[in-house]
């Protein structure tokens, strides 16, 4: 029997008045999964956790959540009774201690771990006695990642959530983060700009460009598959890269042209080899190449 | 408990004590000059206390405790980067309707206890000094309670749609607005003073039901737009 995917979306779209923050975007993301969600700035990463949250109303088609619609109003409350979200803008409200926070937060969430609420605490040396708008930056991250991991969610949506973080404090947030998916099999969607921090801890990765998804797999599929070939040819060779550039991305620096290419390449290899390249050597691309090959290409 | 009263609680408790320095500080205002014996004697002390407390303590006390809530906090508008705090909230497993109940029958019950205290207050500090009042004074009550109810129901539907200064702004021309038509004008629909004294003439009876029909339908459109609204 297969499981129902932790979220679901389909052709959906958004628009602000002529402004079309997403453009018939599909997703689907498994159970179990820390996937991340990455895209330029405008690319409709926040619209989508909105979106998914209720908190905004889609233009066309469908998201939901665990099988629920996130559009219908009493089935968006069943969703945020099983779901964590860290939104981009961090400020909470300026007349509660981080311990009131807490308590009042508590009060929704049936399964809220006291134990790693008090231990997140400690780690990131937060004083409950403070309010959070005496909080630096950083510090609101924190109090907002307790306030998600705690919760015994199911599902957790975390927009930025290494915001202004230190070393220390990003690595403390990454590893309660893999923990959770690992002991309870939550699903965690991660949207951030740090692609580094993506690869080290997502197994799956979905990337939106303009409102549509152009990418969402899982990480190590996409790690397989995709490379980079850097060919080197005795002479200049037009023919040959005029044949080696329909399969990829193509780029001359002097007597060698690098290929990237985002399926098998083996077969291109062989080819290059065939035309006459003298040395190919084939290289894995990190996350952050990737990203910036799919935004160019 | 329900943690959506709490919350209310610790959002309407500074704005409750704001109300109560404004009323400590103008019901000794007006103990002070009704002690001056030249200026007593040109004033009609309950006029003179019935326009401070019903034309301006009770609409502004109502525009303290009705502010705030959801809208406060959202992050459009002018305040932008101001309370952005919207998004944390509205993740929360609660209604909007939920949301807009607790956070405006906190602050009413606050606005309740407000008249309550301060009324017979004003009351005892006039029987104190031998000031005349109108008979049976205690029998405008329900007309101050409605009067607040249409105020308070008011200033929560601007709320909702307009930021803080907005509303504020919006909120204070209305009360200037009817304060300066109760003192000028006679009995007449907008006469809310006279309203609240009892001593609106035949206007009194349909007030009453307008108060109430006005205040029922502000909480239907501010359910409405924060139902509607995206954040």
């Amino acid at each position: 029997m297969t499981t129902a995917p932790a979220i679901e979306i389909h052709a959906l779209a958004k628009h602000y008045g002529k402004v079309e923050a997403l453009r018939g975007l599909d997703l689907r993301i498994p159970q179990g999964s820390l996937a991340g969600l990455v895209g330029l700035n405008g690319a409709g990463k926040t619209t989508t956790l909105r979106l998914l949250l209720g908190l905004a109303r889609p233009s066309a088609g469908h998201a939901s959540i665990f099988g629920l619609p996130c559009h219908s109003e009493s089935d968006s409350v069943q969703i945020r009774r099983r779901t964590a979200a860290l939104p981009e803008q961090k400020a909470l409200f300026p007349y509660m201690t981080i311990a009131q926070v807490l308590q009042f937060t508590r009060g929704f969430y049936p399964h809220w771990r006291d134990a790693l609420a008090q231990r997140l605490l400690d780690d990131f040396e937060l004083d409950p006695k403070r309010k959070p708008c005496s909080l630096s930056k950083g510090q609101l991250t924190k109090l907002h990642l307790v306030l998600c991991l705690a919760r015994g969610a199911d599902l957790l949506l975390l927009d930025e959530p290494t915001d202004g973080l230190d070393p220390v404090a990003t690595e403390i947030a990454l590893q309660a983060m893999v923990s959770l998916v690992a002991e309870s099999g939550a699903t965690i969607l991660l949207c951030s700009h740090r692609l580094n921090e993506i690869e080290q801890v997502a197994d799956h990765l979905c990337f939106i460009h303009k409102g549509r998804a152009l990418l969402d797999e899982s990480l190590d599929d996409l790690k397989a598959r995709a490379r980079r070939l850097v060919l080197v040819f005795d002479h200049p060779n037009p023919a040959a890269e005029a044949a080696l550039a329909r399969h990829g991305r193509f780029r001359r620096d002097g007597r060698s042209v690098s290929l990237t290419l985002f399926s098998q390449n083996d077969e291109v290899e062989a080819e290059a080899r065939s035309l006459g390249a003298v040395s190919v050597q084939s290289t894995p691309l990190n996350l952050h190449d990737l990203f910036l090959e799919m935004v160019k290409s | 408990m329900n943690p959506l009263w709490t919350r209310s609680w610790l959002e309407c408790r500074p704005r409750f004590m704001m109300s109560g320095l404004l009323t400590a500080v103008l019901a000794l205002n007006a103990v002070v000059m009704m002690a001056e014996g030249e200026i007593a004697g040109q004033l009609d002390y309950w006029e003179a206390m019935s326009f401070i407390l019903f034309g301006v303590l009770l609409p502004t006390s109502a525009l303290l405790l009705a502010g705030a809530g959801i809208n406060i906090q959202s992050n459009s508008g002018f305040t932008q980067g101001l309370h952005p705090s919207t998004s944390f909230l509205l993740s929360l497993p609660a209604t909007r309707a939920q949301l807009l109940f607790t956070r405006a029958a906190t602050g009413g019950i606050l606005l309740l206890l407000w008249i309550l205290v301060s009324f017979p207050l004003l009351l005892a500090i006039a029987s104190f000094l031998n000031k005349p009042l109108p008979p049976e004074p205690l029998r405008l009550l329900p007309f101050l309670l409605l009067a607040a109810l249409f105020y308070y129901s008011l200033w929560v539907l601007i709320a909702a749609r307009f930021d803080e200064i907005w509303s504020s702004t919006i909120a204070m021309t209305i009360i200037g607005a009817i304060a300066g038509y109760s003192m000028a004008g006679g009995p007449g629909w907008f006469n809310m003073i006279a309203f609240m004294k009892g001593e609106n003439g035949h206007h009194q009876l349909p007030q009453t039901l307008f108060c109430l029909a006005a205040s029922i339908l502000f909480f239907r459109l501010t359910l409405t737009i924060l139902r509607k609204r995206e954040f």
